[in-house]
């Protein structure tokens, strides 16, 4: 049979499906519409499901990669003396890489109106920033340190310290002697905070400070040497195999890690939370396929006589099958496009209620928000296996039907 | 003329519980090409019985029906039904159209099932509801049509494929007595003009004596009852 044929037959019988199925008795009448709302509330609950955990894996993703870059290098117990010597090395081995710059980074205790913290300073060039990494986009209030020792902190530092744009809080670094070992000396000055930024993790927003690197080195007393570099390539999912090939040559001089890697835990934990998720919220939409299925028995009951005339005119038990399955793929499109319209409402609704109340717990997730992230594939996916589910349910009731006798059709009230 | 179908031998029974009622009995008989006959008999007598089994919408207990020198017995769902589509015509005492489709959409059924285009199709059906005088109800619903109307619906229906014999079962039982001198008219007109084959179940004398060839139905049996030289 040609594809042209094959087409026009399945435009035949989908439209013969649909004429016989959107009559008043199935509409209005009743359990079609239940059947049918029973369905659309199953997709539309798979929707969110996925789309906020595709997004909570996405939010993570953007929250690494806005602050520190896709790859991140650093010296392991000392410090980089040249800079531009270290990045041509790196350069040379990578040609791939984009963007590179260098950071330096310190513990330290701040302390603002009697209250203290650990942190870890970051110490930047601005300039530098600006054209590799993309936390600029990530303030709330204020913006870059522009200025000698200025200094932006996360929101979790800023509520915990109570702190506002202006506010003047000491920054205290150790500096570790080589005479005594017992003993380190500790250096500290005075910063103003230019800027409150959402860093997307809660214990960088918790922990993190970032000032300008020139401050931070004249503070710590380091000169012009510095802690790493952060890296820029292409395409973030090549994160891992790169820094892979880059660990051949730069380890073990050099600790070697991407945004994969420093999350691995949670974004393993949180695919396999979203593939255990989809079968669970799935059910909803199986017990809603088998409500359409007892639905389309009882359809296919009421048409017996429509069945017997059909075939008298010449249709076959598998063009009377066909007709009834594909009644469960319109049930399946249209129960599927209505969930989609709801579940995307619920999405939505998803985004309002975190704006609203505080229902990520911070310390649990590592990041206080999720971006709903509504993915054509999960789309397809849902599309398709509620597709699938609903043909299944179909095919007993089609079967039967077309089982059917002509001289008992015929008799059938 | 030549023989069109053939019933030899056929007999059928059906079981009801633990017994078992034989309503036709070894029944033959030959239906010419271009003939018009008519199966006179008794409710129950198993007129409709046979009809069905001669349309193919029932297989007899045994014997045979030969349709053109083709065994139609021994032919599976598929063949039948693609020998239903071409070579046959029903039209029921009750109108049986598919409500959720118009008049127009129930007669060219038979022929977008075998991928007919559906602009010839319809062009075709609207030649025969231009026969039929029916041409202004092409678009309406079965519910807005009235029961003679209904009924040549129906037979469009039937004819559309340009079938070789048209089986009809009390195609009149179900209309007031005008509309049904007129479908009888119309079955008659239709046979003479197109050269078809018809067999017409009915009780209704009137409507028998019309024909040229009557068949009586009684006790299982099928016995010539009159025959008139054409």
């Amino acid at each position: 049979m040609s594809k042209v044929k094959q087409f026009s037959d399945l435009k035949f019988f989908l439209w013969l499906s649909a004429k016989l199925l959107f009559n008043k008795k199935f509409l209005f009448g009743g359990s079609g519409p239940l059947s049918l709302f029973g369905l659309i509330l199953g997709v539309a609950a798979l929707v969110p499901s996925q789309s906020v955990m595709r997004g909570f894996e996405h939010t993570l993703q953007k929250a690494v990669i806005d602050m520190t870059g896709d790859i991140q290098i650093q010296r392991r117990g000392a410090l980089i003396n040249s800079w531009d010597d270290f990045e041509k090395e790196v350069r040379e081995l990578e040609p791939s890489i984009q963007k590179m710059m260098r950071f330096a980074d310190m513990e330290a205790v701040v302390a603002s109106q009697g209250k203290v913290s650990g942190v870890l300073v970051k110490g930047m060039d601005m300039q530098e920033a600006a054209e590799t990494l993309s936390f600029q986009q990530r303030f709330l209030e204020g913006g870059l340190p522009k200025d000698k020792n200025e200094i932006a902190v996360g929101t979790g530092l800023a509520k915990k310290l109570s702190l506002s744009l202006g506010h003047k809080i000491y920054v205290a670094v150790p500096l570790s002697t080589p005479f005594e070992s017992t003993s380190f000396k500790r250096r500290a000055e005075e910063f103003t905070v230019v800027g409150i930024l959402d860093m997307g993790k809660n214990d960088w927003n918790e922990r993190l400070v970032i000032s300008h690197i020139k401050d931070l080195q004249n503070l710590a007393l380091i000169g012009d040497r510095v802690s790493g570099g952060f890296i820029r390539i292409a395409d973030s999912h090549q994160a891992v195999n790169i820094s892979a090939k880059m660990a051949e040559t730069l380890e073990p001089r050099y600790y070697i890690n991407n945004w994969y890697n420093l999350n691995r835990n949670v974004l393993e934990a949180a695919g396999l939370e979203k593939i255990v998720i989809f079968f669970v919220v799935f059910l909803i939409v199986v017990m809603a396929a088998f409500n359409i299925s007892s639905t389309l028995y009882i359809f296919i009951r009421s048409r017996y006589k429509d069945i017997a005339i059909l075939k008298t005119l010449g249709f076959n038990s598998k063009a009377i099958k066909s007709i009834f399955v594909l009644q469960g793929f319109v049930i399946g499109t249209v129960g599927t496009m209505g969930g989609f319209i709801v579940g995307i409402f619920l999405s939505y609704g998803f985004m309002w209620l975190q704006a609203t109340v505080d229902i990520i717990p911070g310390a649990v997730y590592h990041i206080d928000r999720i971006d709903i992230d509504l993915s054509i594939v999960d789309f397809i996916v849902i599309y398709v296996m509620t597709l699938a589910a609903c043909m299944l349910a179909s095919y007993y009731p089609a079967k039967k039907g077309s089982e059917l006798l002509i001289v008992d059709g015929m008799k059938k009230d | 003329m030549s023989i069109l179908l053939e019933v030899k031998n056929v007999s059928k029974t059906f079981k009801t519980g633990s017994s078992e009622v034989l309503v036709l009995k070894n029944v033959s008989f030959d239906v010419q090409e271009s003939e018009a006959i008519c199966l006179l008999g008794a409710s129950g007598s198993g007129k409709s019985t046979l009809l069905q089994i001669m349309g193919t919408l029932d297989r007899p207990t045994s014997g045979e029906v030969v349709f053109d020198s083709l065994n139609l017995i021994d032919m599976d769902d598929d063949s039948l039904s693609r020998f239903r589509n071409e070579k046959m015509g029903f039209v029921f005492q009750f109108h049986h159209l598919i409500h959720e489709l118009t008049a127009l959409e129930n007669v060219i059924l038979p022929c977008l099932l075998v991928g007919e285009d559906r602009a010839e199709a319809e062009k075709k059906a609207q030649n025969w509801f231009e026969y039929l005088g029916i041409q202004d109800r092409m678009l309406h619903y079965p519910d807005q049509l009235s029961g003679g109307e209904l009924q040549r619906v129906s037979i469009a229906r039937a004819l559309i494929k340009n079938p070789s014999i048209l089986l009809a079962d009390e195609p009149t039982g179900n209309l007031d007595s005008e509309n049904s001198k007129k479908v009888q008219q119309l079955f008659f007109q239709l046979q003479k003009q197109l050269g078809l084959t018809l067999i017409v179940v009915t009780h209704d004398i009137e409507f028998a004596r019309q024909f040229s060839k009557v068949y009586r139905v009684q006790d299982g049996h099928v016995l010539l009852e009159s025959q008139r030289l054409t």
